[in-house]
């Protein structure tokens, strides 16, 4: 069987495909991204530009490439005391609140006991 | 060459679909609970279990069933849930001397105000506390005047055995589930290698990491001193009372992480070894043969038992390396 050059571009096209599925989450993360997810409604944010972002009971402070919740009005504070994070697949959460903030990119773990 | 195409757009559905798993953050039980493995509709059952759970075991929910059973002092009839953590909650007192307890709501109540306590309100919620005074005879429970229960030191680990139970009756073969910390690494990862659990580092922030577990079919559970706390006058005051003090327990110890098979069991010996300090809690593992164990000290030591060597990497430099033996 002779593959003709129609074949080796569509062998080509779909090794692409499958590299590009691979390598996206990559591609897209690298812990230059951050989720800010609060009761359903979700935001991303660029780690690159230094800010500070009002959401509902809560201030988040991005900074040289990291992120935290800088403020909050939950009674505990657990969420303030996580301090800062900057690597892929590093989480902040606050229960009180509904606010889950996840650095994207592919986590050193699978789960961290705490 | 039909059938090459064919055969390469059955590798790129498997990648992308199959080896992709679905991943869902619920917020529950006063934390956050992250459940990741590759089918939705049992990730669905998960999460309905979840929410079943938290009505029968949360503290702050007044229509909860241990809200209804602490306000009236009892109950004639204990769900079949209840009874069974109950069950299971009197077990673990009794074998850690009380170390664990699950009747210690007057005093958890008492320290929850970032503040700490009058001498004189810690003896009086002292005297309504303690497993061995209420009557619990296996369906009708009568808990002291003015006493409580207090689950918290067993509900997740209790929900993550439900949880277990799900996953297997579902035939899933690969799945991590953490429940606030408290880890379900069920089976192994999908390419067939041990799931890979940090263990939180107590100095760093939730995200920091002494060394990593790497572990097949097991919960890991960690109890500590360094996420729910809080300062006064230069102490640290964190959430886990001792119930012969009526104090955040004040051992040596500022975390224990129990690797085993029973989510309740670990849940329970992680707080009970966490309170009674290292050497205690090497006497207790030398005592029983169903758990293996990691405790960081004060003096940054990570006491390692022996069934954990294979599985147990330290990767923090501030923190020296110890093991123990049967």
């Amino acid at each position: 069987m002779k593959l003709a050059l129609g074949d080796y571009i569509i062998i080509a096209l779909v090794v692409l495909c499958a590299a590009a599925i691979w390598l996206f989450p990559t591609l897209k993360g690298g812990g230059q991204f951050a989720t800010i997810s609060q009761r359903g409604e979700t935001r991303e944010v660029s780690l690159k530009h230094d800010a500070q972002i009002s959401v509902d009971g809560a201030v988040i402070e991005v900074n040289n490439g990291r992120i935290r919740i800088l403020e909050s009005d939950c009674p505990d504070k657990i969420c303030v005391k996580t301090g800062w994070i900057s690597r892929g697949g590093q989480t902040i959460a606050c229960v009180p609140l509904g606010i889950v903030i996840t650095i994207s990119g592919a986590a050193s773990h699978d789960a961290i006991v705490s | 060459m039909k059938k090459i195409i064919l055969f390469l757009t059955i590798i790129i559905l498997f990648l992308s679909g199959c080896a992709r798993n679905t991943h869902e953050t619920v917020f529950a039980m006063d934390t956050v609970m992250d459940l990741t493995l590759n089918d939705g509709d049992v990730i669905d059952t998960l999460t309905g279990e979840i929410a079943r759970l938290e009505n029968i075991f949360s503290p702050t929910r007044d229509d909860s069933e241990v809200s209804r059973i602490n306000a009236h002092g009892g109950a004639d009839v204990l769900s079949p849930d209840m009874q069974n953590a109950l069950k299971k909650s009197m077990g673990y007192a009794a074998e850690t001397g009380g170390a664990f307890d699950p009747t210690l709501d007057p005093l958890v109540k008492l320290w929850s105000h970032e503040a700490v306590p009058k001498r004189a309100d810690i003896a009086d919620a002292l005297v309504k506390c303690g497993y061995l005074n209420i009557k619990y005879d296996g369906t009708r429970l009568t808990l002291p005047r003015g006493g409580g229960l207090n689950l918290g030191g067993i509900a997740k680990g209790y929900t993550s055995d439900v949880l277990k139970k799900v996953l297997v009756d579902n035939s899933i073969k690969s799945a991590i589930l953490s429940l606030g910390g408290n880890v379900v690494a069920h089976g192994s990862r999908s390419d067939g290698t041990p799931w890979v659990v940090g263990v939180a580092d107590p100095d760093g922030g939730a995200n920091a990491t002494l060394g990593t577990l790497r572990v097949s079919d097991k919960f890991v559970i960690a109890s500590g001193d360094y996420e729910r706390y809080f300062m006064q006058d230069g102490r640290r005051y964190h959430h886990i009372i001792d119930a012969h003090s009526g104090a955040p327990s004040t051992s040596d110890l500022r975390e224990a992480v129990i690797v085993c098979e029973d989510g309740a069991m670990g849940d329970a010996y992680s707080t009970a070894l966490f309170v009674m300090g290292s050497t205690r809690a090497i006497e207790f593992w030398r005592a029983h043969n169903n758990f293996e164990m990691i405790l960081v000290t004060k003096n940054h030591k990570v006491i390692v038992s022996k069934g954990l060597l294979d599985s147990f990497t330290l990767d923090n430099g501030g923190y020296s390396y110890e093991t123990c033996a049967r």
